[in-house]
Protein backbone atom coordinates (compact mmCIF):
# COMPACT_ATOMS: atom_id res chain seq x y z
CA UNK A 1 0.00 0.00 0.00
CA UNK A 2 2.70 2.22 1.42
CA UNK A 3 4.35 1.50 -2.55
CA UNK A 4 1.58 2.09 -4.03
CA UNK A 5 0.97 5.57 -2.48
CA UNK A 6 4.75 6.57 -2.89
CA UNK A 7 3.96 5.89 -6.48
CA UNK A 8 0.92 7.55 -6.59
CA UNK A 9 1.84 10.90 -5.02
CA UNK A 10 5.94 11.25 -5.81
CA UNK A 11 6.27 9.25 -9.69
CA UNK A 12 9.53 11.57 -10.62
CA UNK A 13 11.76 12.43 -12.97
CA UNK A 14 12.61 10.48 -16.29
CA UNK A 15 14.89 7.85 -14.88
CA UNK A 16 12.82 6.72 -12.21
CA UNK A 17 10.17 5.92 -14.42
CA UNK A 18 12.18 4.36 -16.95
CA UNK A 19 13.91 1.52 -14.59
CA UNK A 20 10.41 0.73 -13.16
CA UNK A 21 9.08 -0.13 -16.59
CA UNK A 22 9.75 -3.43 -17.88
CA UNK A 23 9.38 -2.94 -21.97
CA UNK A 24 6.76 -5.21 -22.62
CA UNK A 25 7.46 -7.48 -25.65
CA UNK A 26 4.39 -8.43 -26.29
CA UNK A 27 3.34 -7.68 -30.19
CA UNK A 28 0.29 -10.13 -31.02
CA UNK A 29 -3.30 -9.83 -29.68
CA UNK A 30 -3.50 -12.50 -27.52
CA UNK A 31 -0.02 -11.24 -25.62
CA UNK A 32 -1.67 -8.01 -25.58
CA UNK A 33 -5.09 -9.74 -23.85
CA UNK A 34 -2.82 -11.64 -21.38
CA UNK A 35 -0.93 -8.70 -20.76
CA UNK A 36 -3.91 -6.69 -20.06
CA UNK A 37 -5.29 -9.39 -17.93
CA UNK A 38 -2.47 -10.09 -15.87
CA UNK A 39 -1.85 -6.80 -15.23
CA UNK A 40 -5.42 -5.78 -13.80
CA UNK A 41 -6.52 -9.10 -12.47
CA UNK A 42 -3.99 -11.66 -11.92
CA UNK A 43 -5.56 -14.32 -9.57
CA UNK A 44 -7.96 -14.79 -12.95
CA UNK A 45 -4.94 -14.31 -15.01
CA UNK A 46 -3.43 -17.70 -13.32
CA UNK A 47 -6.54 -19.60 -13.20
CA UNK A 48 -7.27 -18.96 -17.17
CA UNK A 49 -3.17 -20.02 -17.60
CA UNK A 50 -4.30 -23.23 -16.33
CA UNK A 51 -7.57 -23.90 -18.85
CA UNK A 52 -7.05 -25.93 -22.30
CA UNK A 53 -6.16 -24.70 -25.32
CA UNK A 54 -9.74 -23.59 -26.92
CA UNK A 55 -11.24 -22.53 -23.66
CA UNK A 56 -8.24 -20.59 -23.09
CA UNK A 57 -8.63 -18.56 -26.03
CA UNK A 58 -11.84 -18.02 -25.49
CA UNK A 59 -11.39 -16.96 -21.64
CA UNK A 60 -8.85 -14.61 -22.44
CA UNK A 61 -10.98 -12.67 -24.83
CA UNK A 62 -14.17 -12.69 -22.14
CA UNK A 63 -11.54 -11.50 -19.32
CA UNK A 64 -10.27 -9.26 -21.49
CA UNK A 65 -13.19 -7.34 -21.85
CA UNK A 66 -14.40 -7.54 -18.40
CA UNK A 67 -10.82 -5.87 -17.35
CA UNK A 68 -11.63 -3.28 -19.99
CA UNK A 69 -15.30 -2.40 -19.19
CA UNK A 70 -14.37 -2.94 -15.32
CA UNK A 71 -11.92 -0.13 -15.74
CA UNK A 72 -14.04 2.32 -17.33
CA UNK A 73 -15.02 3.43 -13.97
CA UNK A 74 -12.12 4.63 -12.11
CA UNK A 75 -10.73 6.29 -15.38
CA UNK A 76 -13.99 8.58 -15.82
CA UNK A 77 -14.54 11.64 -13.55
CA UNK A 78 -17.87 11.98 -15.29
CA UNK A 79 -20.45 9.25 -15.34
CA UNK A 80 -21.63 10.41 -19.04
CA UNK A 81 -17.72 10.24 -20.28
CA UNK A 82 -17.81 6.42 -19.05
CA UNK A 83 -21.25 6.11 -20.59
CA UNK A 84 -19.60 6.57 -24.07
CA UNK A 85 -16.83 4.69 -23.30
CA UNK A 86 -19.24 1.56 -21.79
CA UNK A 87 -21.05 2.27 -25.43
CA UNK A 88 -18.36 1.63 -27.64
CA UNK A 89 -17.51 -1.87 -26.00
CA UNK A 90 -21.17 -2.54 -26.04
CA UNK A 91 -21.16 -1.17 -29.69
CA UNK A 92 -17.64 -3.43 -30.37
CA UNK A 93 -19.50 -6.39 -29.07
CA UNK A 94 -22.32 -5.88 -31.76
CA UNK A 95 -20.15 -5.75 -34.55
CA UNK A 96 -18.18 -8.78 -33.84
CA UNK A 97 -21.32 -10.55 -33.55
CA UNK A 98 -22.12 -9.48 -37.34
CA UNK A 99 -19.36 -11.91 -38.56
CA UNK A 100 -17.81 -9.66 -40.20
CA UNK A 101 -14.34 -8.57 -40.17
CA UNK A 102 -14.48 -5.30 -42.01
CA UNK A 103 -16.67 -4.38 -38.79
CA UNK A 104 -14.73 -5.24 -36.32
CA UNK A 105 -12.96 -2.44 -34.62
CA UNK A 106 -8.76 -2.92 -34.70
CA UNK A 107 -8.25 -2.75 -30.76
CA UNK A 108 -6.62 -6.41 -29.75
CA UNK A 109 -9.28 -7.09 -27.80
CA UNK A 110 -12.05 -6.88 -29.57
CA UNK A 111 -10.49 -8.63 -32.61
CA UNK A 112 -9.39 -11.62 -30.16
CA UNK A 113 -13.55 -11.38 -28.99
CA UNK A 114 -13.69 -11.72 -32.71
CA UNK A 115 -11.91 -14.76 -33.25
CA UNK A 116 -13.41 -16.66 -30.40
CA UNK A 117 -16.72 -15.96 -31.69
CA UNK A 118 -16.29 -17.60 -34.76
CA UNK A 119 -14.68 -20.72 -32.95
CA UNK A 120 -17.43 -21.36 -30.45
CA UNK A 121 -21.19 -20.39 -29.67
CA UNK A 122 -21.25 -17.48 -27.48
CA UNK A 123 -24.55 -15.97 -26.26
CA UNK A 124 -24.74 -11.68 -26.91
CA UNK A 125 -27.01 -11.39 -23.69
CA UNK A 126 -24.12 -12.34 -21.47
CA UNK A 127 -21.50 -10.18 -22.75
CA UNK A 128 -24.42 -7.18 -22.94
CA UNK A 129 -24.94 -8.15 -18.96
CA UNK A 130 -20.89 -7.96 -18.06
CA UNK A 131 -21.56 -3.81 -19.82
CA UNK A 132 -25.26 -2.82 -18.41
CA UNK A 133 -24.27 -3.60 -15.21
CA UNK A 134 -21.39 -1.70 -15.46
CA UNK A 135 -23.24 1.25 -17.47
CA UNK A 136 -25.59 0.78 -14.34
CA UNK A 137 -23.52 1.31 -11.50
CA UNK A 138 -21.51 4.09 -13.09
CA UNK A 139 -23.12 7.56 -11.09
CA UNK A 140 -23.47 5.01 -8.21
CA UNK A 141 -20.77 4.39 -5.88
CA UNK A 142 -22.48 2.50 -3.40
CA UNK A 143 -25.37 -0.84 -3.23
CA UNK A 144 -28.82 0.01 -1.40
CA UNK A 145 -28.47 -3.99 0.17
CA UNK A 146 -26.24 -6.88 -0.22
CA UNK A 147 -28.95 -8.42 -2.62
CA UNK A 148 -28.14 -5.43 -5.46
CA UNK A 149 -24.40 -6.52 -4.44
CA UNK A 150 -25.20 -9.85 -5.12
CA UNK A 151 -27.09 -9.11 -8.85
CA UNK A 152 -24.11 -6.96 -9.85
CA UNK A 153 -21.53 -9.81 -8.75
CA UNK A 154 -24.01 -11.80 -10.89
CA UNK A 155 -23.62 -9.99 -13.47
CA UNK A 156 -20.48 -8.64 -14.01
CA UNK A 157 -18.77 -11.86 -12.65
CA UNK A 158 -21.26 -15.11 -13.71
CA UNK A 159 -21.65 -13.68 -16.83
CA UNK A 160 -17.91 -14.32 -17.27
CA UNK A 161 -18.17 -18.00 -16.55
CA UNK A 162 -21.04 -18.60 -18.36
CA UNK A 163 -19.23 -17.44 -21.37
CA UNK A 164 -16.39 -19.72 -20.76
CA UNK A 165 -18.19 -22.89 -20.32
CA UNK A 166 -20.28 -21.70 -23.07
CA UNK A 167 -16.27 -21.73 -25.27
CA UNK A 168 -15.83 -25.06 -23.55
CA UNK A 169 -19.30 -26.43 -25.15
CA UNK A 170 -20.41 -27.15 -22.11
CA UNK A 171 -24.12 -26.59 -21.53
CA UNK A 172 -25.35 -27.93 -18.26
CA UNK A 173 -27.42 -26.53 -15.75
CA UNK A 174 -25.07 -27.86 -12.87
CA UNK A 175 -22.05 -25.99 -14.34
CA UNK A 176 -24.46 -22.80 -14.97
CA UNK A 177 -25.81 -23.06 -11.19
CA UNK A 178 -22.21 -23.38 -9.16
CA UNK A 179 -20.93 -20.89 -11.69
CA UNK A 180 -23.51 -17.98 -10.72
CA UNK A 181 -22.69 -18.66 -7.05
CA UNK A 182 -18.93 -18.53 -8.01
CA UNK A 183 -19.53 -15.37 -9.53
CA UNK A 184 -21.70 -14.07 -6.52
CA UNK A 185 -18.98 -15.47 -3.80
CA UNK A 186 -16.12 -13.86 -6.19
CA UNK A 187 -18.39 -10.28 -6.94
CA UNK A 188 -18.83 -10.03 -3.31
CA UNK A 189 -15.39 -10.32 -1.84
CA UNK A 190 -14.10 -8.35 -4.60
CA UNK A 191 -16.13 -5.81 -2.91
CA UNK A 192 -14.61 -6.88 0.84
CA UNK A 193 -10.90 -6.04 -1.22
CA UNK A 194 -11.62 -2.99 -2.01
CA UNK A 195 -12.66 -1.73 1.01
CA UNK A 196 -9.14 -0.11 1.98
CA UNK A 197 -8.67 1.81 -1.07
CA UNK A 198 -12.46 3.24 -0.67
CA UNK A 199 -10.94 6.78 -0.07
CA UNK A 200 -9.24 6.48 -3.63
CA UNK A 201 -11.51 4.84 -5.34
CA UNK A 202 -14.39 7.05 -4.18
CA UNK A 203 -16.72 4.24 -3.97
CA UNK A 204 -18.92 2.31 -0.62
CA UNK A 205 -17.99 -0.92 -0.85
CA UNK A 206 -20.45 -2.04 2.04
CA UNK A 207 -23.79 -1.64 1.33
CA UNK A 208 -26.07 0.85 2.58
CA UNK A 209 -28.55 -1.38 4.99
CA UNK A 210 -25.88 -3.05 6.62
CA UNK A 211 -24.31 0.24 6.95
CA UNK A 212 -27.78 1.27 8.96
CA UNK A 213 -28.20 -1.67 10.11
CA UNK A 214 -24.50 -1.86 12.21
CA UNK A 215 -24.51 2.20 12.62
CA UNK A 216 -22.03 2.98 10.86
CA UNK A 217 -21.63 6.12 8.17
CA UNK A 218 -20.34 6.29 5.06
CA UNK A 219 -17.44 8.36 6.33
CA UNK A 220 -16.12 5.72 8.82
CA UNK A 221 -15.49 3.52 5.19
CA UNK A 222 -13.84 6.50 3.86
CA UNK A 223 -11.81 7.37 5.88
CA UNK A 224 -10.83 3.80 7.50
CA UNK A 225 -11.61 3.80 10.39
CA UNK A 226 -11.97 0.19 12.27
CA UNK A 227 -14.55 -0.17 14.83
CA UNK A 228 -15.78 -3.61 16.66
CA UNK A 229 -19.41 -2.43 14.03
CA UNK A 230 -17.57 -2.71 11.34
CA UNK A 231 -16.10 -5.98 12.02
CA UNK A 232 -19.63 -7.59 12.52
CA UNK A 233 -20.55 -6.21 9.41
CA UNK A 234 -17.82 -7.64 7.19
CA UNK A 235 -18.84 -10.73 8.95
CA UNK A 236 -22.01 -11.27 7.78
CA UNK A 237 -20.68 -9.86 4.13
CA UNK A 238 -17.98 -12.30 4.14
CA UNK A 239 -20.24 -15.27 5.66
CA UNK A 240 -22.70 -14.91 2.54
CA UNK A 241 -19.82 -14.94 0.83
CA UNK A 242 -18.99 -17.89 2.03
CA UNK A 243 -22.42 -19.33 2.12
CA UNK A 244 -22.15 -19.02 -2.08
CA UNK A 245 -18.74 -20.52 -2.31
CA UNK A 246 -19.51 -23.67 -0.41
CA UNK A 247 -22.74 -24.12 -2.08
CA UNK A 248 -20.57 -23.70 -5.37
CA UNK A 249 -18.33 -26.20 -4.11
CA UNK A 250 -21.21 -28.78 -3.03
CA UNK A 251 -22.12 -28.85 -6.52
CA UNK A 252 -18.29 -30.42 -7.48
CA UNK A 253 -19.82 -34.26 -8.75
CA UNK A 254 -22.61 -32.16 -10.85
CA UNK A 255 -20.34 -30.23 -12.80
CA UNK A 256 -18.71 -31.98 -15.95
CA UNK A 257 -15.26 -33.27 -15.46
CA UNK A 258 -14.03 -31.43 -18.12
CA UNK A 259 -15.58 -27.88 -17.20
CA UNK A 260 -14.25 -27.74 -13.37
CA UNK A 261 -11.00 -26.20 -14.52
CA UNK A 262 -13.12 -23.03 -15.14
CA UNK A 263 -14.28 -22.54 -11.91
CA UNK A 264 -10.98 -22.85 -10.73
CA UNK A 265 -11.15 -19.20 -9.32
CA UNK A 266 -12.64 -20.76 -6.39
CA UNK A 267 -9.61 -21.12 -4.73
CA UNK A 268 -8.07 -17.61 -4.66
CA UNK A 269 -11.88 -16.20 -3.31
CA UNK A 270 -11.78 -19.41 -0.42
CA UNK A 271 -7.70 -18.04 0.56
CA UNK A 272 -8.93 -14.54 0.91
CA UNK A 273 -12.06 -15.64 3.16
CA UNK A 274 -9.89 -17.68 5.02
CA UNK A 275 -7.05 -15.23 5.57
CA UNK A 276 -9.77 -12.60 6.38
CA UNK A 277 -11.17 -14.70 9.33
CA UNK A 278 -7.44 -15.43 10.82
CA UNK A 279 -7.21 -11.42 11.34
CA UNK A 280 -10.87 -11.74 12.96
CA UNK A 281 -12.87 -9.79 10.18
CA UNK A 282 -10.68 -6.85 10.62
CA UNK A 283 -11.01 -5.61 6.92
CA UNK A 284 -8.39 -3.03 7.01
CA UNK A 285 -5.70 -5.08 8.70
CA UNK A 286 -2.32 -5.16 6.71
CA UNK A 287 -1.67 -8.44 6.49
CA UNK A 288 -4.71 -8.89 3.84
CA UNK A 289 -3.10 -6.31 1.67
CA UNK A 290 0.33 -8.45 1.04
CA UNK A 291 0.40 -10.39 -1.39
CA UNK A 292 0.28 -14.14 -0.76
CA UNK A 293 2.06 -17.09 -2.70
CA UNK A 294 0.40 -19.80 -0.92
CA UNK A 295 -2.82 -19.74 -2.94
CA UNK A 296 -0.70 -20.41 -6.00
CA UNK A 297 0.05 -24.07 -4.16
CA UNK A 298 -3.71 -24.93 -3.59
CA UNK A 299 -4.40 -23.98 -6.90
CA UNK A 300 -2.66 -26.17 -8.42
CA UNK A 301 -3.49 -29.02 -6.23
CA UNK A 302 -6.58 -28.38 -6.74
CA UNK A 303 -6.11 -28.47 -10.82
CA UNK A 304 -4.42 -31.56 -10.36
CA UNK A 305 -7.27 -33.20 -8.54
CA UNK A 306 -9.73 -31.34 -10.60
CA UNK A 307 -11.78 -29.90 -8.46
CA UNK A 308 -12.25 -26.24 -7.68
CA UNK B 1 -3.98 81.02 -0.90
CA UNK B 2 -4.43 82.70 2.29
CA UNK B 3 -8.06 82.49 2.46
CA UNK B 4 -8.38 78.88 1.57
CA UNK B 5 -5.93 78.59 4.54
CA UNK B 6 -8.16 80.70 7.01
CA UNK B 7 -11.08 78.27 5.85
CA UNK B 8 -9.35 74.84 6.68
CA UNK B 9 -8.04 76.14 10.07
CA UNK B 10 -11.40 77.43 11.08
CA UNK B 11 -13.02 73.95 10.23
CA UNK B 12 -10.07 72.46 12.69
CA UNK B 13 -11.57 74.77 14.91
CA UNK B 14 -15.08 74.05 15.12
CA UNK B 15 -14.90 70.48 14.81
CA UNK B 16 -12.39 71.13 18.25
CA UNK B 17 -15.25 73.76 19.01
CA UNK B 18 -17.96 71.26 18.87
CA UNK B 19 -16.83 67.88 20.23
CA UNK B 20 -17.31 68.29 23.79
CA UNK B 21 -20.85 69.36 23.21
CA UNK B 22 -21.44 66.23 21.71
CA UNK B 23 -20.07 63.95 24.16
CA UNK B 24 -21.82 65.68 26.96
CA UNK B 25 -24.77 65.07 25.62
CA UNK B 26 -24.86 61.39 24.68
CA UNK B 27 -26.42 59.56 27.65
CA UNK B 28 -24.77 56.59 26.45
CA UNK B 29 -21.38 57.85 27.63
CA UNK B 30 -22.12 59.01 30.78
CA UNK B 31 -23.83 55.86 31.85
CA UNK B 32 -20.34 54.19 31.06
CA UNK B 33 -18.68 56.80 32.61
CA UNK B 34 -20.51 56.60 35.38
CA UNK B 35 -19.83 52.98 36.06
CA UNK B 36 -16.35 53.12 36.41
CA UNK B 37 -15.54 49.68 35.00
CA UNK B 38 -11.97 50.24 32.90
CA UNK B 39 -10.14 48.25 30.98
CA UNK B 40 -6.73 48.61 30.73
CA UNK B 41 -5.37 48.31 27.01
CA UNK B 42 -2.28 49.63 26.94
CA UNK B 43 0.52 47.82 27.20
CA UNK B 44 2.21 47.03 30.86
CA UNK B 45 4.07 49.59 32.91
CA UNK B 46 7.58 47.93 32.66
CA UNK B 47 9.15 47.27 36.27
CA UNK B 48 11.59 49.67 37.97
CA UNK B 49 13.32 46.62 40.35
CA UNK B 50 16.97 47.30 39.48
CA UNK B 51 17.08 43.85 38.69
CA UNK B 52 14.90 43.91 35.71
CA UNK B 53 16.57 47.29 34.49
CA UNK B 54 19.71 45.78 34.14
CA UNK B 55 18.50 42.60 32.33
CA UNK B 56 16.93 45.45 29.92
CA UNK B 57 19.91 47.43 29.64
CA UNK B 58 21.91 44.18 29.19
CA UNK B 59 19.75 43.12 26.19
CA UNK B 60 19.59 46.49 24.55
CA UNK B 61 23.68 46.63 24.96
CA UNK B 62 24.60 42.77 23.11
CA UNK B 63 21.81 43.45 20.61
CA UNK B 64 20.00 40.35 21.53
CA UNK B 65 17.54 40.07 18.12
CA UNK B 66 20.10 41.05 15.84
CA UNK B 67 22.34 38.07 17.29
CA UNK B 68 19.32 35.91 16.65
CA UNK B 69 18.75 36.95 13.36
CA UNK B 70 22.06 36.64 12.46
CA UNK B 71 21.77 33.26 13.94
CA UNK B 72 18.77 32.08 11.64
CA UNK B 73 20.60 33.52 8.43
CA UNK B 74 23.83 31.23 9.97
CA UNK B 75 21.90 28.26 10.39
CA UNK B 76 20.02 28.21 7.13
CA UNK B 77 23.16 28.10 5.18
CA UNK B 78 23.78 24.45 6.47
CA UNK B 79 20.21 23.49 5.77
CA UNK B 80 19.15 21.89 2.63
CA UNK B 81 18.17 24.33 0.02
CA UNK B 82 14.38 24.88 -0.54
CA UNK B 83 14.55 25.81 -3.96
CA UNK B 84 15.36 23.50 -6.61
CA UNK B 85 17.76 24.23 -9.89
CA UNK B 86 14.86 24.12 -12.82
CA UNK B 87 16.05 23.04 -15.48
CA UNK B 88 18.22 20.55 -14.43
CA UNK B 89 16.16 19.64 -11.59
CA UNK B 90 12.25 18.67 -11.81
CA UNK B 91 10.01 18.75 -8.76
CA UNK B 92 7.46 15.97 -8.13
CA UNK B 93 4.73 15.30 -10.95
CA UNK B 94 1.63 13.14 -9.73
CA UNK B 95 0.79 10.28 -12.51
CA UNK B 96 -2.33 12.37 -13.20
CA UNK B 97 -0.73 15.40 -14.50
CA UNK B 98 -1.78 16.38 -17.47
CA UNK B 99 0.30 17.64 -19.71
CA UNK B 100 1.19 17.51 -23.54
CA UNK B 101 -1.11 15.32 -25.54
CA UNK B 102 0.53 11.91 -26.84
CA UNK B 103 -0.87 9.68 -29.42
CA UNK B 104 -0.16 5.68 -28.01
CA UNK B 105 0.72 3.42 -30.10
CA UNK B 106 0.08 -0.80 -29.44
CA UNK B 107 3.54 -2.45 -28.44
CA UNK B 108 3.34 -4.17 -31.56
CA UNK B 109 3.82 -0.45 -33.12
CA UNK B 110 0.45 -0.54 -34.36
CA UNK B 111 -1.24 2.99 -33.82
CA UNK B 112 -3.96 2.61 -31.12
CA UNK B 113 -6.66 5.10 -32.21
CA UNK B 114 -9.33 3.81 -34.20
CA UNK B 115 -10.85 7.17 -35.06
CA UNK B 116 -14.64 6.33 -33.29
CA UNK B 117 -14.24 10.43 -32.34
CA UNK B 118 -15.25 10.29 -28.71
CA UNK B 119 -12.46 12.63 -27.77
CA UNK B 120 -14.01 15.11 -30.29
CA UNK B 121 -17.05 14.84 -29.41
CA UNK B 122 -16.21 15.22 -25.53
CA UNK B 123 -13.72 18.49 -25.91
CA UNK B 124 -15.54 20.96 -24.33
CA UNK B 125 -13.21 23.62 -25.93
CA UNK B 126 -13.66 22.27 -29.48
CA UNK B 127 -9.51 21.94 -29.77
CA UNK B 128 -9.61 18.53 -31.48
CA UNK B 129 -10.33 17.64 -35.30
CA UNK B 130 -10.75 14.74 -36.78
CA UNK B 131 -10.88 13.36 -40.31
CA UNK B 132 -10.85 9.27 -41.27
CA UNK B 133 -11.44 6.63 -43.79
CA UNK B 134 -10.96 3.11 -44.35
CA UNK B 135 -6.75 2.14 -44.84
CA UNK B 136 -6.14 -0.06 -47.42
CA UNK B 137 -6.25 -3.13 -45.18
CA UNK B 138 -9.88 -2.31 -43.85
CA UNK B 139 -9.33 -1.10 -40.56
CA UNK B 140 -10.72 2.67 -39.92
CA UNK B 141 -8.00 5.36 -38.62
CA UNK B 142 -7.45 8.97 -38.94
CA UNK B 143 -6.09 11.12 -42.03
CA UNK B 144 -5.75 13.46 -39.91
CA UNK B 145 -5.67 14.22 -36.37
CA UNK B 146 -5.26 17.91 -35.13
CA UNK B 147 -5.32 19.58 -31.84
CA UNK B 148 -5.44 23.48 -31.04
CA UNK B 149 -3.09 23.28 -28.11
CA UNK B 150 -3.86 27.09 -28.00
CA UNK B 151 -7.67 26.32 -27.59
CA UNK B 152 -6.98 23.43 -25.18
CA UNK B 153 -8.16 23.93 -21.60
CA UNK B 154 -6.30 20.42 -20.80
CA UNK B 155 -9.40 19.12 -18.56
CA UNK B 156 -8.19 15.97 -19.44
CA UNK B 157 -11.57 14.72 -21.23
CA UNK B 158 -10.32 13.04 -24.05
CA UNK B 159 -8.31 10.84 -22.51
CA UNK B 160 -11.23 9.34 -19.93
CA UNK B 161 -13.31 9.34 -23.24
CA UNK B 162 -10.55 7.28 -25.55
CA UNK B 163 -11.75 3.94 -25.04
CA UNK B 164 -8.56 2.40 -26.71
CA UNK B 165 -6.00 4.65 -24.32
CA UNK B 166 -4.93 6.52 -27.81
CA UNK B 167 -4.93 9.73 -26.99
CA UNK B 168 -3.21 10.93 -23.16
CA UNK B 169 -2.25 13.91 -21.91
CA UNK B 170 1.19 12.72 -20.92
CA UNK B 171 3.64 14.06 -18.18
CA UNK B 172 5.43 16.72 -20.26
CA UNK B 173 4.68 20.51 -19.43
CA UNK B 174 8.07 22.29 -21.24
CA UNK B 175 6.62 22.40 -24.93
CA UNK B 176 6.22 26.40 -24.62
CA UNK B 177 6.88 27.50 -28.54
CA UNK B 178 7.61 30.99 -29.67
CA UNK B 179 5.53 30.91 -32.47
CA UNK B 180 1.14 30.13 -32.42
CA UNK B 181 1.95 27.45 -35.34
CA UNK B 182 4.12 25.63 -33.50
CA UNK B 183 1.22 24.74 -31.17
CA UNK B 184 -1.04 23.73 -33.88
CA UNK B 185 0.22 19.81 -33.57
CA UNK B 186 -1.07 17.25 -36.12
CA UNK B 187 -1.12 13.45 -36.10
CA UNK B 188 2.59 12.95 -36.26
CA UNK B 189 3.70 15.44 -34.27
CA UNK B 190 1.67 13.52 -31.34
CA UNK B 191 2.93 9.94 -32.29
CA UNK B 192 6.24 11.41 -31.61
CA UNK B 193 5.16 12.11 -28.56
CA UNK B 194 3.85 9.21 -27.63
CA UNK B 195 6.80 7.49 -29.20
CA UNK B 196 9.33 9.73 -26.34
CA UNK B 197 6.72 9.38 -23.95
CA UNK B 198 5.75 5.72 -23.60
CA UNK B 199 7.51 5.00 -20.82
CA UNK B 200 6.30 7.75 -18.29
CA UNK B 201 2.81 7.16 -19.59
CA UNK B 202 2.78 4.05 -19.17
CA UNK B 203 4.38 3.62 -15.93
CA UNK B 204 1.69 6.44 -14.82
CA UNK B 205 -1.03 3.99 -16.29
CA UNK B 206 -0.18 1.12 -14.55
CA UNK B 207 0.11 3.42 -10.81
CA UNK B 208 -2.93 4.35 -11.22
CA UNK B 209 -5.11 0.90 -11.37
CA UNK B 210 -7.00 -1.11 -9.21
CA UNK B 211 -9.39 -3.75 -10.49
CA UNK B 212 -12.71 -4.32 -9.64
Amino acid sequence: MFNLRNKLLYSTGVKDTISVVKKPKSTSNVEYCLDLIKQYDYENFVCTLLLKNTARSCAIAVRSLNVEVAKVKEQTSDPKIGVMRLQFWEETVDKCFTKDPRNVPQHPVAVQLYKSLMNSRLSKHHFLNLISCRKQYLPQNYFNNLEDLEKYAEKSMSSVYYLIFEGMDIRNIHADHAASHLGKAQGITQQLRIAPFAKQLNTIPIPQDLLIKHNLSQEDILRGKSSKNLKECVYEIASRAYQHLMKARSLLQKVPAKGRDALLPAVPVYNYLDRLQKVDYEILHPDLQKKSRMWLFHLWISHFQNKY
Amino acid sequence: MTSSIKLFSLGRAGVNLLRPSVFGVSPIFRNYASKGEYIIVTDKEPCMDMKDITDRAATTMFALELARGFGVTLGSLFKEPATINYPFEKGPLSPRFRGEHALRRYPSGEERCIACKLCEAVCPAQAITIEAEPREDGSRRTTRYDIDMTKCIYCGFCQEACPVDAIVEGPNFEFSTETHEELLYNKEKLLLNGDRWESEIAANIHADHLYR
